[in-house]
């Protein structure tokens, strides 16, 4: 039985991300052969934020891992693990960026639609494989990302539309649902505040840079 | 053409996930109309309000949608609580040891979400006491952790088998009329107990 349910959980997170890739690929207008080096990186970079949330995941139960290693390693991470986790990726990414001297963009521009797609057949999945009905509005907010996203195909702000749009949608469900949820993290409006600062930052930057 | 296509199969998939939702929700009214009327049948065969309403209708049972099995243990010190006691409240019926590593780990979130929530929802986490090696282990594990919600001891292990128990950690998330909303396999955070109690009715 507890099988059964890990297993259920764990084809329903990679069915998702089978689904995200394949978007990616479908809607994506570069050539073959580039678009299978970004889905390498974006495959990389999920292994990395596994890794990293497990990392998240000691780190944030630090004193009770130090006693009781086996406790933290079977118990499933929360949204801390997942903050902690996210930070080391960045940190990751961004050294990686500046050490290779690789442009940040490709990466960024293949892992949004890849997780808007994953993220919409997650919840579309909830509902109809876990029957869970609270979170039904999610399925909403991703098909409008999604639907935006192929709209606005053309158009050079197209990212930049559809990353707010996202994190408005995610304050108003927070406004009426009083949760945030990210597959099954619970986060703080707080994180999507932050993140909506630092990615407003990076456009600044990135406008900068390109001006001078 | 090939966009048009893709919002076609997303539009599709929306749409699939919408009808799927409104026939899951009028399933659970129908459920519910059910439980109403049968309950007001029994009301007015007995006459007695009160006792209709500690025994709700529905199928006893373990699976999800049952109305879970009454039982009766001792708490560790010594008082006699029954589960359906707690009818009206949203129930976490935990199942656990302390030589079990996922059920020790749980334990500080069960803490804080009875610290936070105090009455609005009961923790309930039945010890099976009688594989522990002794009961001084326990006592001194719930000092250590500083633990102050209800513990229940299942001194023959016959409550965990009826709830059929047979991994550890195991929870029953119990909805104010005494029926399974969810059970859940392995530990649960902090984060999966607030959703579920949000979940439930």
């Amino acid at each position: 039985m507890v099988s059964t349910t890990v297993l259920r959980f764990l084809l329903v997170l990679v069915a998702s991300f089978l689904f995200g890739l394949l978007f990616y690929y479908v809607m994506d207008r570069e050539e073959k052969l580039n678009k299978k080096k970004r889905i390498d990186e974006v495959i990389s970079l999920t292994i990395h934020i596994i890794i990293c949330i497990w990392i998240g995941k000691i780190l944030a139960n630090f004193q009770l891992f130090m006693k009781d290693p086996l406790a933290i390693l079977s118990y499933p991470s929360d949204r801390r693990a997942l903050y902690i986790a996210l930070l080391l990726v960045s940190i990751y990414t961004v050294y990686e960026t500046f050490k290779k001297k690789r442009p940040f963009r490709p990466i960024w521009n293949t892992f949004i639609p890849v997780l808007l797609g994953t993220l919409f057949m997650y919840e579309l999945l909830q509902i109809i494989v876990e029957k869970n009905t609270y979170y039904f509005y999610y399925i909403i907010i991703y098909t409008i990302l999604l639907l935006l996203y192929i709209l606005l195909e053309r158009y050079p702000h197209q990212l930049h539309i559809v990353i707010y749009s996202w994190f408005s949608l995610q304050i108003i469900c927070w406004y009426y649902l009083g949760s945030i949820r990210l597959f099954h993290y619970m986060v703080s409006p707080i994180f999507i505040g932050l993140l909506c600062i630092i990615y407003s930052g990076y456009i600044v930057l990135e406008k900068k840079v390109s001006e001078g | 053409m090939k966009k048009w296509i893709i919002i076609l199969i997303i539009l599709g998939l929306a749409g699939y996930a919408v009808f799927d939702f409104v026939s899951t929700k009028k399933e659970e009214e129908a459920k519910k109309d059910e439980m109403i009327t049968a309950t007001q049948t029994e009301m007015e065969v007995k006459g007695d309000k009160e006792e209709v309403e500690s025994a709700p209708k529905g199928e006893v049972g373990i699976e999800q949608g049952n109305i879970a099995p009454d039982f009766e243990l001792e708490t560790m010190d010594g008082e006699k609580v029954k589960l359906s006691d707690y009818r009206g409240q949203k129930v976490l019926l935990n199942f656990w040891a302390t030589w079990c590593p996922p059920c020790r780990s749980e334990m500080p979130d069960m803490q804080k979400v009875h610290d936070e929530f105090g009455e609005d929802v009961v923790i309930l986490a039945v010890n099976l006491t009688e594989t522990e090696s002794s009961l001084q282990t326990v006592t001194n594990f719930l000092q250590e952790l500083e633990i102050t919600f209800t513990i229940l001891q299942d001194v023959d292990t016959m409550i965990a088998t009826t709830y059929q128990a047979n991994a550890l950690p195991t929870s029953y998330l119990l909805n104010t009329d005494g029926s399974i909303h969810n059970i859940a396999i392995g530990p649960l955070n902090y984060d999966s107990m607030i959703k579920a109690f949000q979940e439930m009715y």
